[in-house]
């Protein structure tokens, strides 16, 4: 048995009421959602500005850091060098000295040495 | 207003919160006649002494472990003696003039078939002023966590979706007409949703009244007994059975002129001891009764008896009446005309076969028995001859 023309209108108009509830709450839902994810955007917005301000001066401080190592590592070579220039400047004196010592005006010479030391005491 | 209002309120070991959710329902409940029914769910026994100092103003039925929200409610309000029925979560305080409005838009309103209040935090803040479902299957508590409402919205009577069982009247008949909570969402989440998508398909309103009002702490029990991974793994499990049921109307009605579809009718009969003469045959199942492969064997031989014998379901539990119609329907299975009793309530003298399903345990009755895993073949003889003759 049908519904008589009364109650189809009643239930049609519950019906309509009840579409209209769901989607005016369906959007405010929807709003808060979306005003929750804009919240979150903002927020993870001001995180990735703060982690970019890290990563920038961490960066430069690399940046310095390296400069420092290739200073230190210019320094280094060049301590390098000169240990090595005086290493060869040591040897060719060394060389010198030995062939002085060992040269027979020197060893001829040694009685004069010996007395001038005396002398001089 | 001359109905009765059945106040069913689920209490796990937070007896004192239970006292505070009664004391505010007795002060603040003036003009209509209610009663008070506290199902227990296995509380601690000295949390049950604390229930009982004030054990004059509610009606106390005590289940032996937690049968969650869903059937502890069923069985509440299978005892209301109220036309009306109203779930109200022990974490609730009443305010003055809340049930009036309730039971108004009730009995006033176009198809009413569930009335909610506006439920707030003890901070103020609106908890839900309704709830709506969205077409993946999420309720969502309208005006939760500052969500920006229409002007009055939260105000107004209104047609809604749905609204949480913590506080939710409607008319005992079609409470359990439709089965009550249903067990398939044991062992909670989403049983209200279902709830009110039901009664819609039954082409009847879920309203949302804004001028009572209740205070609500929410999830005061969920929160004690379970882990938020266990929470997490309950609401995943249940969403896909809401879906699974209705999914099909939630998807398609904001596009769509459309109605739930219905589910099969529970046709409620008394039970079917009135006749002394009966042959009465005892069910038995040390297993729990529940939405799964275990259940459906015990209660398809309760369909095949019942016109012939009166036959009782027995269990460990205590169960509701609308869980057996429930678990019927979920099967496929016209059982109509049943007992269902703790073994231990069972009458003794007035049983004439057992029948154990499982091959556990069997409750210790002198009469004949069969199980049903052994002796099936002997027990559809039985039933066939029965049926035949009309009798056994």
């Amino acid at each position: 048995m049908s519904e008589p023309a009364s109650k189809t209108s009643d239930r049609e108009t519950a019906r309509a009421s009840a579409k209209a509830n769901l989607l005016l709450a369906l959007y405010s839902h929807v709003s808060h959602d979306l005003e929750q994810t804009r919240a979150e955007a903002d927020r993870l917005r001001l995180e990735l500005g703060a982690v970019r301000g890290e990563f920038d001066q961490t960066r430069r401080h690399l940046g310095e850091a390296r400069a420092e190592v290739e200073r230190v590592h210019g320094q280094l070579n060049q301590t390098t060098n000169e240990c090595d220039r005086l290493a060869v400047r040591i040897a060719e004196l060394q060389q010198q000295l030995d062939a002085l010592v060992n040269s027979t005006s020197w060893r001829i010479t040694a009685p004069i040495r010996a007395l001038t030391r005396v002398i001089r005491r | 207003m001359g109905q009765i209002v059945s106040i069913v309120i689920v209490n796990l070991n937070q007896a004192r919160l239970t006292l505070g959710c009664i004391e505010s329902i007795v002060e603040h409940t003036k003009d209509c006649a209610y009663e008070i029914i506290v199902v227990d769910n296995g509380s601690l026994a000295e949390e049950i002494e604390i229930l009982k100092r004030a054990a004059d103003r509610f009606k106390l039925t005590r289940l032996d472990r937690n049968m969650f929200f869903g059937e502890a409610s069923n069985i509440g309000a299978e005892q209301a003696t109220g036309d009306l029925v109203l779930f109200l979560n022990n974490d609730i305080k009443v305010t003055p003039g809340w049930i009036d409005p309730l039971v108004a838009v009730l009995e006033n309103e176009y198809c009413a078939g569930a009335v909610g209040a506006k439920i707030l935090h003890p901070n103020n803040e609106l908890l839900e002023a309704g709830g709506i479902i969205r077409p993946d299957g999420w309720g969502v508590q309208v005006g939760k966590a500052g969500m920006k409402l229409p002007p009055g919205f939260a105000d107004a009577t209104r047609i809604t979706d749905y609204c949480s069982g913590a506080c939710l009247l409607m008319r005992t008949k079609v409470f359990l007409d439709l089965g009550g909570f249903d067990p398939i969402f044991d062992p909670a989440y989403f049983e209200d949703i279902d709830l009110a998508i039901h009664l819609r398909s039954i082409g009847l309103f879920t309203y949302y009244c804004g001028t009572s009002v209740v205070y609500h702490e929410e999830s005061v029990t969920s929160n004690r007994i379970w882990s938020a991974e266990e929470r997490l793994s309950h609401i995943t499990t249940n969403r896909k059975r809401l879906m699974q049921r209705w999914g099909s109307y939630l998807a398609r009605r904001l596009e769509e002129d459309l109605e739930p579809e219905r589910l099969p009718a529970i046709r409620w009969e008394p039970e079917a001891a009135s006749s002394p003469s009966a042959y009465k045959v005892v069910l038995y199942s040390a297993r729990p009764l529940k939405a799964d492969a275990s259940s459906p064997s015990l209660l398809r031989v309760a369909a095949a008896l019942q016109d012939c014998c009166s036959v009782f379901i027995a269990t460990q539990e205590f169960y509701s009446r609308c869980r057996i119609y429930s678990l019927c329907r979920e099967f496929g299975i016209d059982l109509k005309s049943f007992g269902v009793r703790q073994v231990g309530n069972l009458d003794r003298d007035a049983c004439q076969l057992i029948v154990t399903f499982g091959g556990e345990p069997e409750p210790q009755l002198s009469v004949p028995r069969l199980a049903f895993d052994r002796d099936g073949a002997q027990l559809l003889g039985l039933i066939d001859n029965w049926m035949s003759a009309g009798k056994p």
